[in-house]
């Protein structure tokens, strides 16, 4: 489904990520590992389309991204939630819903989708009218999860979906994330909190500043506590 | 310099044989053969003929050449060809006094006429001063320029003492019983507004209030209702007529407009004044050259000004087409002819004898735009005070000459 | 009474700009130096429109309008959207100042210096009321400067577009990740604040006279309101544009003109020191909230 071929990005005359290959495969849920500063976001960031890559490629469903705009990526299917979930906290958690349906132009269809989501996370349906500030992390991270998926995706991005949240709290999230897999929606997601992730991936890549170092079934690397130690710290 | 010199050291030689040869004329003559007369004279025309100020300069240049035209077709100065050099500062003083610098050193000008605006004009006087440079200030009106410190400048129209003196003069004679002062805070506002209190003073009456307020603000009901607070029953306004108009608005607004009577200075003239200001305009007269003011009923001004300007108006066309003021070009006219005038009553261009002719001998030349200007040795002001008359704003016959207020 | 509307009617007008001001600052983060400028182009070319070709007055303004939104369309792609990330570099405050500049000039070329005296709504009329006279073209400054901050409240808070504002206010890259052209919405911003510009134009014009001059000294004061009200926060414009008004009616009774400025913008670094966010920003209206709400 998303084919990253010998991609490599910078800011400026920096390079941050050198030369990396990985795939996605359709219905998988794919981590990618790495401290922090191993160039995670920037990778993310570039396939939806915030950053220009200096070289390589991104394919996805076979045709070529790297050049896109974010709102065409997002009409394409392919949803990142952000780091740090970046609710927006002056807006409703109905606005900020409503927000992740803006190229949605047919009202029904948005009405169709938010009863949906509404129905899988009645919490936020109790909190529509309240402000997305005054929401818990946990809260929060479900409103991002929610607010991507009302455009129904085919791929759904997710940038440190555990940051900054009770381990009870990240049980739960990653646990939605396994049902949405299994609803249908590919999963791409970057972790520096790799047991969690990797319980439920079905593979995943270890990125060493800048470089994909290791790549192997999710509960292979998991449980290998060479790979562990070496590349993980303290998992 | 060098070639100021050799200026001095002629007249040395002039003098002394005036001392020997006495002073018929045919000597006269004869003596100026001997000391090598000038063979062209050069006259350096400075003023802003681009950007914001650009009419003035224009304006100047305009009558400048229109002079010099004339005077070398008819033989020139004491025979010799008139050239003039001509450069636009722009208003910008830096440059005025760098191209008064190259005017002086490089072109070796005789007399200066300009700069056409105040500042450059003052950043220039000290230059022109050491090179005993005469300059004739047609346009530039600041008090300051013309004092004691600059001997060798002289100027033609209105300067502010003279138009406040005036007006104060006016109000006075119409029996006002609460004079109200009215100016804005920039530098001109503050210097009109001392000018004016320095005339009451001296005509021995004070001002009911004195009401200032920032140029170009948009509101000026509180100008309006401080005066109207005064009971003045005139105002005299050292305003420009953009925001004179919106007072005008404003006294009417709040309806003192009947009980009042406006005297502007020449700055609050306009020529759509009234269409900015309303009905209350009619109650608005400004100052004028008394010489370049219809009387009532006239069509034409009296025959040497109409005849100067009908000059105008054959050389630089009618007032929409022209953009400069007539009466700036005859004052600029009257500039070069004065130097002329001056040059040959002295029998040189010698500049302390010219200067010593200008302010003794004023009472001789024959003026296109006032009846008679007023040099003395004291006082390097040419226009004389009774000359302003008071006008009609914003009425105007041809575009350009006002009509006499009743 | 008197002073009152007065202060309404001058509060008006610096809220209309501090609004438009404010409608760019949120989306941007930039001040629109070039603001008085557009104002100015606004107020002219409806002078021209209305002097010239005799058209009436509501195609008059139309049409200005129109103008502006092409020319503020032109403004932010010429001196803005090329600078990139504008929270990395301060171009756009040279930019800016120097698309007035521009502006200013060619105005003075193509209309010249002198003041034109541009038409008061309903003719000048003038109502008295308690004692005092009312000019209508007054009261509909303030009604239109109502309807158009309420319009903008409306939109701002009920529609797509609004919600959509208020998303690229906060982070622009976030709202491009929900599908959110950002760009395009700042446009739309520089296009709307255009419209208001011509609008606020046609209505200052006939009191501070159409010159390429004219907004050179209401100009700085819609800063002023803008701070004090609170940057990028349109309800403090309206506080702001309101209370700057009444500053000056007050200021204008106690020191003589001409001072009356220093007080109004001493009163705005007061307000800025003790409430950076601006009025609104005080404890007092926000009730336990966040901070000041934008926009």
């Amino acid at each position: 489904m998303l084919q990253v071929e010998n991609l490599t990005i910078g800011y400026g005359k920096t390079e941050v990520v050198h030369n990396i290959s990985f795939h996605v495969k359709r219905g998988e849920i794919i981590t990618i590992l790495g401290a922090n500063g191993a160039g995670k976001s920037t990778i993310l960031n570039t396939i939806v389309g915030l950053h220009q890559a200096k070289q390589g490629s991104i394919r996805f469903q076979d045709k070529e991204i790297s050049k896109n705009r974010p709102d065409q990526l997002v009409r394409r299917g392919i949803r990142l939630v952000p780091e740090g979930r970046q609710i927006f906290p002056q807006h409703s958690v109905l606005e900020n819903i409503l927000l992740g349906a803006y190229i949605e132009k047919n009202a029904k269809k948005v009405q169709t989708r938010l009863q949906s989501i509404f129905e899988s996370f009645p919490r936020l349906e109790e909190r529509k009218n309240q402000m997305g500030g005054t929401l818990s992390g946990g809260e929060q991270q479900m409103l991002a999860i929610a607010r991507a998926l009302m455009t129904d995706p085919s791929l759904l991005i997710l940038d440190e979906p555990s940051l900054g949240l009770a381990p009870i709290i990240v049980g739960e999230v990653f646990d939605l994330l396994k049902q949405i897999s299994s609803s249908g929606v590919t999963v791409l997601l970057v972790e520096q909190m790799a047991n969690s992730a990797l319980k439920i991936s079905d593979r995943a890549y270890v990125l060493e500043t800048g470089r994909i170092v290791l790549e192997g079934r999710g509960e292979e690397i998991r449980t290998n506590s060479d790979i562990a130690k070496a590349y993980l710290g303290n998992v | 310099m060098r070639r100021k010199s050799a200026v001095s050291m002629s007249s040395i030689i002039l003098s002394l044989s005036l001392l020997f040869t006495g002073c018929s004329s045919t000597n006269d003559d004869t003596a100026k053969e001997a000391s090598g007369k000038p063979k062209e004279i050069v006259i350096g025309n400075i003023g802003a003929m681009t950007g914001s100020s650009a009419t003035l300069g224009v304006a100047q240049s305009q009558g400048v050449d229109l002079a010099v035209k004339e005077i070398n077709a008819n033989g020139g100065i004491l025979g010799a060809k008139v050239k003039v050099v001509k450069r636009d500062d722009g208003a910008d003083p830096t440059k005025s006094k760098t191209f008064v610098e190259e005017l002086v050193d490089k072109e070796k000008v005789d007399f200066m006429v300009g700069p056409t605006n105040s500042t450059p004009a003052a950043a220039s006087m000290a230059f022109l001063q050491q090179n005993k440079i005469i300059s004739i200030l047609p346009i530039a009106t600041s008090t300051q320029l013309i004092n004691p410190n600059n001997p060798y400048a002289f100027r033609l129209l209105p300067s502010n003492a003279i138009q406040a003196k005036a007006i104060v003069k006016i109000a006075v004679e119409e029996k006002a019983k609460k004079i109200a002062l009215v100016a804005d805070t920039s530098a001109l506002g503050t210097d009109g507004m001392s000018v004016m209190e320095e005339a009451m003073k001296s005509q021995g009456v004070t001002p009911a209030v004195k009401v200032t307020y920032k140029a170009d603000d948009a509101d000026m009901t509180p100008v309006a209702q401080k005066i109207k607070d005064a009971k003045a029953d005139v105002a005299l306004f050292w305003t420009l007529g953009a925001d004179g108009a919106k007072i005008v608005r404003a006294l009417e607004r709040i309806d003192y407009i009947n009980d009042l009577d406006i005297i502007g200075y020449t700055g609050l003239n306009m020529p759509n004044f009234t269409e900015l200001a309303g009905p209350g305009a009619n109650k608005v007269k400004t100052v004028t050259a008394g010489s370049w003011a219809l009387d009532t009923g006239k069509e034409e001004l009296a025959p040497k000004y109409w005849k100067m300007y009908q000059k105008v108006v054959s050389e630089y066309g009618e007032k929409d087409k022209r953009d400069t003021s007539a009466g700036m070009i005859a004052q600029a006219y009257d500039a070069v002819y004065l130097l002329k005038w001056a040059i040959e009553k002295a029998g040189t261009t010698d500049s302390d004898k010219v200067k010593k002719v200008l302010e003794t001998d004023i009472k001789d030349f024959d003026s296109v735009y006032v009846n008679k200007y007023a040099f003395t040795k004291e006082s390097h002001e040419g226009f004389p005070v009774a000359e302003l008359l008071k006008v009609k704003i914003g009425d105007m016959a041809y575009g350009e000459i006002f009509k006499k207020a009743d | 009474m008197q002073e009152i509307i007065t202060a309404l009617s001058n509060g008006s007008i610096y809220a209309l700009m501090a609004l438009a001001i404010g409608i760019i600052y949120s989306t941007t983060q930039i001040i629109n130096f070039a603001h008085g400028s557009v104002i100015m182009i606004g107020a002219m070319t409806s002078y021209w429109l209305l002097s010239i070709f005799h058209m009436n007055y509501i195609t008059a303004i139309i049409l200005a309008v129109i103008i502006n939104i092409v020319l503020s369309i032109v403004i932010y792609k010429v001196s803005v959207e090329k600078l990139g990330d504008l929270t990395q570099n301060s171009g756009w405050i040279v930019t800016l100042f120097g698309a007035g500049i521009i502006l200013d000039n060619t105005a003075r070329m193509l209309f010249g210096t002198e003041p034109k005296a541009y038409p008061f709504l309903f003719d000048g009329k003038v109502i008295p009321i308690f004692g005092t006279k009312i000019m209508v073209h007054e009261i509909m400054m303030i009604l239109v400067a109502v309807l158009i901050g309420a319009l903008y409240q409306i939109v701002m808070q009920k529609t797509n577009f609004g919600r959509a504002v208020r998303a690229v206010s906060f982070r622009p890259d976030t709202a491009r990740i929900m599908g959110i052209r950002s760009n395009r919405i700042v446009l739309m911003c520089f296009a709307i604040s255009g419209a208001v510009a011509a609008i606020s134009g046609a209505l200052i014009a006939p009191i501070t006279f159409a010159s390429y001059t004219m907004t050179y000294s209401v100009g700085i004061k819609a800063f002023a309101a803008a701070l004090i009200g609170g940057l990028g926060n349109t309800r403090g414009a309206f506080v702001g544009g309101l209370l700057l008004g009444l500053i000056e009616e007050i200021a204008n009774m106690i020191v003589p003109g001409g001072f009356v400025d220093s007080i109004s913008f001493l009163i705005m670094i007061i307000v800025i020191i003790v409430l950076p966010g601006g009025i609104l920003s005080a404890k007092l209206f926000n009730k336990g909230e966040l901070n000041a709400e934008k926009i």
